[in-house]
């Protein structure tokens, strides 16, 4: 397997005068039918970051540092009309707004057409077989290729959206948040769908959600971010074992737990930090159980340790002491 | 126990007709009855076009039934006066296409204060303070200057929710109102929105969602709508723990457990047929493992089975 989206020390701010540092020092790669789940809570990054990878960030965003190589290719220094053919074939993007990605005064059917004739394909009735076929991924029934989007439920757009990613059999699929708005059978029949697809067509995906017990279901490896830094990396059987940095852990205890109905829900307490200004200390130090003087002073670095990328050091010192792994 | 109540609805039917085309009316909701307690929060759960939100739509005076009819109960005499409206304020279920691009946060959120209390600008934004502090966007006055587009989605879900606050209604009609806020805020959330009817802020809550854990944690009832029909509702913890309906069994074992698929169990869903509803017949029968010649021919009626669950199903034994 080679490498196909490589990142390396990506930065974005919003904004220049007093900006939001809304994604730092960012280094992610993903392998060639490799899925990647990115997790973290509101706000801190992830669409910003789905988006800088896509090259669809638009002021006040600004990629401010950093690489981005795709199957090779320099995807900072694209010209426009290779960015424009690269768009859906190479990497296609669900929006978070994915219902509302859709054109209001389109059929459903014309905006299928509309993809692919831009991008060289011929002949309505391929077209249309083609646009039938991804549908079915989605369970959704070829009639609504006639059918316009206020037409239909907010979860039914959604899906069309998804299909409509997969259209042209891109290398890459970035998810941003792609069935927050389905139901909960809906969402495990594409997740289920998403994971047969698998052994279909080939392809990468980056799948953006706050919903780590979805994510841990479909993806191989989970990037975990925290108020704009990536705090985890590791494999999502390994972090099903073990979580290794405190805010990781939080957000594995409040997996709803359908047996334990009155545990689920815990929350984390204390609220995200201001990405304005960036303290040398630990971001999650203000809400972490486990502080300690050191976290307040100095920035913790990324390490990698036993396939674990993880930015903390007092966690780390536990694993190599022998002690709260559980297994 | 749920004494008088709030919100009373009747036969609730929506059709909608789509013009242009030769196709059949569409029945988006047919023949909804229930009623909200006094502090009583429902859960409305079902699949993706189900019609949960025309329900909602049609409470909160957006939409206009085809057929029902939805009683408010007599308003009480500090709060007369107010408009339909008011006293029902939707919470809508896509953040993205709820908020106005270009108006900054303050606005969205005092101007329903202005119009409905009458109070003057620097009241209204300090009431604006106070609202986006209860759902957390914090330091507020940082919001207030924010337009949608500088917000992320769990941000603007927040916004979303206070503007309906805003009007200080009796009925919240909550669309979804945490599907895009991670576990740390959900609970948050959630508990504002229960805090919501404890204190007394507002009367009753229809809660949409999809997801039944939340609804668990928030509703007394849950009412399940498959196709725009209500095949169970009953108290929340008898539901959930002896489902009756089964699309309401399958609903529950969808829910996502990282820990079960771990273990290399996979579920089993069936598809969601690709055959039409039979006219007459159950709205759940192409999917359902039980369904036999009745259910394709006869609508099965919502009958109360023990206290106060009923379900509309013929293959569950009467008690
Ligand atoms: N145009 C903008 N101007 C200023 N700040 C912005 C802008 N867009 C986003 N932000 C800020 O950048 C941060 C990251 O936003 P982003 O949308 O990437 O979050 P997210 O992780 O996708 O959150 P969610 O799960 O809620 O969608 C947020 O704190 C947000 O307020
Ligand atoms: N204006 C309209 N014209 C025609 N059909 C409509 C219209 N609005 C809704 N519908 C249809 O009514 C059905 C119910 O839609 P509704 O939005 O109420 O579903 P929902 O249960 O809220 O779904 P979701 O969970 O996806 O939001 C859908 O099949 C939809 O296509
Ligand atoms: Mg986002
Ligand atoms: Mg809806």
């Amino acid at each position: 397997m080679s490498t196909l989206l490589s990142v390396e020390d990506l930065s974005i701010d919003y904004g220049r005068r007093n900006p939001v540092h809304a994604v730092r020092n960012v280094s992610l790669s993903i392998e060639e039918d490799e899925f990647v789940g990115l997790v973290g809570e509101s706000g801190c990054g992830k669409s910003t970051l789905g988006f800088a990878i896509a090259r669809l960030e638009r002021p006040p965003a600004q990629i401010v540092g950093g690489r981005i190589h795709i199957g090779g290719n320099d995807w900072m220094s694209m010209d426009a009309e290779s960015m424009r053919k690269a768009r859906w074939e190479t990497v296609s993007v669900v929006l978070q707004s994915g219902m509302n990605a859709l054109n209001p005064i389109m059929t459903i059917g014309a905006q299928f057409r509309d993809v692919m004739e831009q991008h060289g394909h011929r002949g309505r009735r391929a077209i249309e077989e083609r646009a039938v076929e991804v549908l079915d991924l989605v369970q959704i029934r070829p009639e609504v290729l006639r059918r316009y989007p206020h037409e239909l439920s907010g979860g039914m757009k959604q899906r069309i959206a998804i299909a409509l990613s997969l259209v042209l059999r891109p290398k890459l699929v970035i998810m941003d948040e792609p069935t927050t708005a389905l139901d909960m059978v809906v969402q495990r029949q594409i997740l289920e769908n998403l994971k047969a697809l698998r052994h279909q067509q080939s392809f990468a995906m980056l799948f953006i959600s706050h919903d780590l017990g979805l994510v841990l279901e479909l993806v191989d490896r989970v990037v975990v971010m925290y108020a704009g830094e990536i705090i985890e990396e590791q494999s999502s059987r390994g972090l099903l074992k073990h979580a290794w940095h405190p805010y990781t852990r939080a957000l594995m205890d409040s997996l709803p737990d359908p047996e334990n109905p009155k545990g689920s829900y815990q929350g984390i307490p204390g609220s995200p930090p201001d990405l304005h200004v960036i303290p040398e200390a630990c971001m999650y130090a203000p809400r972490c159980p486990l502080v300690q003087e050191s976290c307040r002073t100095s920035t913790p670095s990324l390490e990698t340790f036993q396939d674990v990328q993880s930015r903390c050091p007092v966690t780390r010192q536990e694993v190599v002491d022998g002690v709260g792994v559980r297994s | 126990m749920v004494s008088e109540s709030v919100l009373e609805v009747h036969g609730l039917t929506k059709v909608f007709r789509v013009p242009r085309r030769r196709a059949e009316p569409f029945v988006a909701v047919r023949d909804v009855s229930f009623t909200l307690g006094h502090g009583e929060v429902v859960a409305l759960v079902g699949e993706s076009g189900s019609g949960k939100t025309t329900i909602g739509r049609m409470l909160a005076g957006i939409e206009t039934p085809t057929e029902g009819s939805i009683r408010l109960s007599e308003e009480s005499a500090e709060r007369s006066g107010r408009s339909l409206r008011q006293r029902v304020q939707m919470v809508f279920q896509d953040p993205y296409a709820a908020l106005n691009p270009f108006n900054r946060i303050s606005y969205t959120i005092s101007r329903p204060i202005i119009n409905y209390h009458q109070m003057n600008n620097a009241a209204a934004l300090e009431r604006a303070r106070e609202i986006l502090g209860t759902v957390q966007l914090i330091p507020a006055d940082e919001y207030l200057e924010k337009r949608p587009h500088q917000l992320s989605g769990g941000q603007r879900q927040r916004v979303v929710i206070a503007r309906a606050l805003a009007a200080s209604p009796e009925i919240v009609i909550a669309d979804e109102p945490v599907s895009m806020l991670d576990v740390s805020i959900r609970a948050d959330v959630l508990r504002l929105l229960r805090d919501l009817l404890d204190q007394k802020k507002v009367s009753a809550m229809l809660y949409i969602t999809h997801d039944l854990l939340s609804a668990r944690l928030l509703a007394q009832r849950i009412m399940v709508l498959y196709r725009g029909n209500v095949v169970e509702i009953g108290e929340t913890e008898t539901l959930l723990t002896n489902p009756l309906h089964p699309y309401t069994k399958l609903l529950w074992s969808a829910i996502p457990n990282p820990r079960r698929a771990a273990e290399g169990k996979a579920m089993v869903i069936p598809t969601a047929g690709t055959g039409d509803i039979p006219k007459h017949g159950c709205p759940f029968a192409p999917r359902c493992p039980l369904a036999d010649e009745r259910c394709q021919v006869e609508m099965p009626p919502l009958e109360e089975r023990t206290n106060q669950h009923a379900v509309a199903c013929h293959m569950v034994e009467g008690v």
